[in-house]
């Protein structure tokens, strides 16, 4: 069985390699792994693009981390008090189907073509994300158990840190995950516009311009890592933060 | 005056036929400081109910329950309940769920040193995360976190229905042991005659759906209990009034 998969994973890069080299396909449209390969090392070793892979995770980190602070708060809160909630649903829906790229360019104007109007991008979508999510996971808290937490004296940060989060962690954790993959694309999408230095965006642009099929498709492999590892760990982390969970 | 105080109290459930339904029909009852009552009755007629009343879950339609002479949700009082996953909170560890009601590791530990069941003390499950522990265990765990909290009314709600016959019996004389050493006033409802018999000082029997106080029957059994006295002729005298009363009124 393992073989076999491995014999066509093999056979699949063997037949791509001689359908490019046999010039079967146009060279502008496909690169040979071969080719990808070279364009991966090319980029590292001559064309100085860790700084780049460094901003665009950077601008990731930077999103995730402030929707994660907004949203799970906001979620759990508006779970919480059902009544205030239920105004604010309305609204939050209506936000969160405004696609994200279409505020681009009116937070250019807010925060400059710099990095603050990128991660504004990706940090709105993903606060939507996690806020939905974490308000889903407040709503399923058994009512019960938070009865019980009060009337044993619990309030305020205590009832929040030790029942309310950790309540809701399970619902809002499949939030992260899904913020995290959202603000890799919206990043990367956005340095493909105006004015960025450094950025996979930036070196996506380039190589398309410069007609570097080899290049484009590199990249694409490397975001394609990059989206993989960011759910590897955050499946990784669920298992271990949320560990109490389906048990 | 009592130390607790039931006086006419009411509960009604709004109910689709647009009556509401009356499950607690005026019910009167007066408990010792340190007594153990259980109460005894009918599937459905309201037992569950009433003791959440009394912790302050819910709220009486009608009627009054005093602790001490003031309104029995300004009490301190701890309801354990049928289900200890209900209770427990499973990102905590046995003692990080204790922790949550007192805020005294020595404390803590004797109370965990103190409850034992099957030769073994809670104490070396104190870092075991509840989906780790059996039912009895967790349904300690809660009862470990009732006593850290002390309250001036424990209520127990059928706490070990869910459990084997042997471990319910086990669980029964660790209750009465912690019990005996700390003397809070109990409330225990329950559905089995025996374990009625065998834990408490009186027992409250309750009748069908509308509730009231049927009868009030005296256990005189000395005390401390030991297992042994489940085959005494005076046990087994005072098991068949109270299956006589509740056969007669149920």
């Amino acid at each position: 069985m393992r073989c076999g998969r491995i014999l066509f994973i093999a056979g699949f890069f063997i037949a791509w390699e001689a359908i490019v080299s046999a010039d079967l396909v146009s060279k502008l449209f496909f690169a040979s792994p071969v080719e990808i390969l070279h364009s991966i090392f090319r980029l590292f070793a001559q064309e100085n693009f860790s700084p780049d892979l460094g901003a665009t995770s950077w601008r990731v980190v930077l999103a995730f981390l402030i929707s994660a602070g907004i949203g799970t708060p906001l979620g759990i809160s508006i779970g919480y008090f059902r009544r205030a909630g239920c105004s604010i649903e309305v609204a939050l829906d209506f936000l969160r189907s405004i696609p994200p790229i279409a505020l681009f360019p009116l937070f250019i104007f807010f925060f400059g073509i710099g990095d603050a109007s990128k991660i504004a991008v990706a940090a709105f979508s993903g606060t939507m994300i996690i806020t939905i999510a974490s308000f889903y996971g407040a709503k399923q808290i058994n009512r019960t158990r938070l009865t019980l937490a009060r009337k044993i004296g619990m309030n305020g940060r205590k009832l929040f840190l030790k029942v309310l989060l950790p309540e809701s962690l399970p619902t809002t954790f499949g939030g992260y995950r899904l913020a995290a993959s959202i603000c890799l694309i919206l990043v990367i999408t956005t340095e493909m516009f105006l004015g960025t230095k450094l950025g996979m965006g930036t070196r996506l642009v380039d190589a398309h311009m410069l007609y570097d099929t080899g290049g484009l498709y590199a990249l694409i492999i490397i975001a394609g890592i990059l989206g993989y590892s960011i759910n590897m760990v955050f499946s990784r982390l669920e298992r271990k933060i949320v560990h109490w969970e389906g048990r | 005056m009592a130390f607790l105080r039931i006086k006419d109290l009411v509960k009604e459930f709004p109910s689709s036929s647009g009556r509401p339904l009356r499950v607690l029909d005026g019910i009167n009852l007066d408990v010792k400081k340190r007594e153990f009552v259980a109460i005894f009755g009918p599937n459905g007629c309201g037992k569950t109910t009433l003791l959440k009343i009394i912790s302050g879950f819910e709220a009486a339609t009608n009627g009054e329950v005093q602790i001490r002479s003031a309104p029995a949700e300004k009490a301190k009082s701890y309801m354990v309940l049928q289900n200890p996953d209900e209770s427990l909170f499973n990102w905590m560890t046995t003692r990080g769920n204790i922790e949550i009601a007192l805020n005294d590791e020595q404390k803590i530990d004797s109370i965990l040193e103190n409850i034992r069941v099957g030769g073994k003390t809670l104490l070396e499950f104190s870092k075991h995360y509840p989906y780790q522990l059996s039912g009895g265990l967790k349904q300690l765990t809660v009862i470990a976190r009732a006593m850290a909290f002390s309250p001036s009314v424990l209520l127990l709600d059928e706490p070990f229905s869910s459990l084997d016959f042997r471990t319910a019996m086990q669980m029964e004389d660790s209750l009465l042991d912690i019990w005996e050493k700390s003397k809070q006033t109990v409330l225990f409802v329950s559905h089995n005659v025996e374990e009625a018999v065998y834990l408490s000082d009186r027992i409250v029997l309750l009748s069908n759906q509308p509730t009231k106080v049927e009868t009030i029957i005296n256990i005189e059994l000395p005390r401390p209990r030991r297992y042994q006295m489940r085959f005494s002729s005076s046990f087994q005298k005072i098991e068949k009034k109270v299956l006589e009363s509740f056969c007669g009124c149920g």
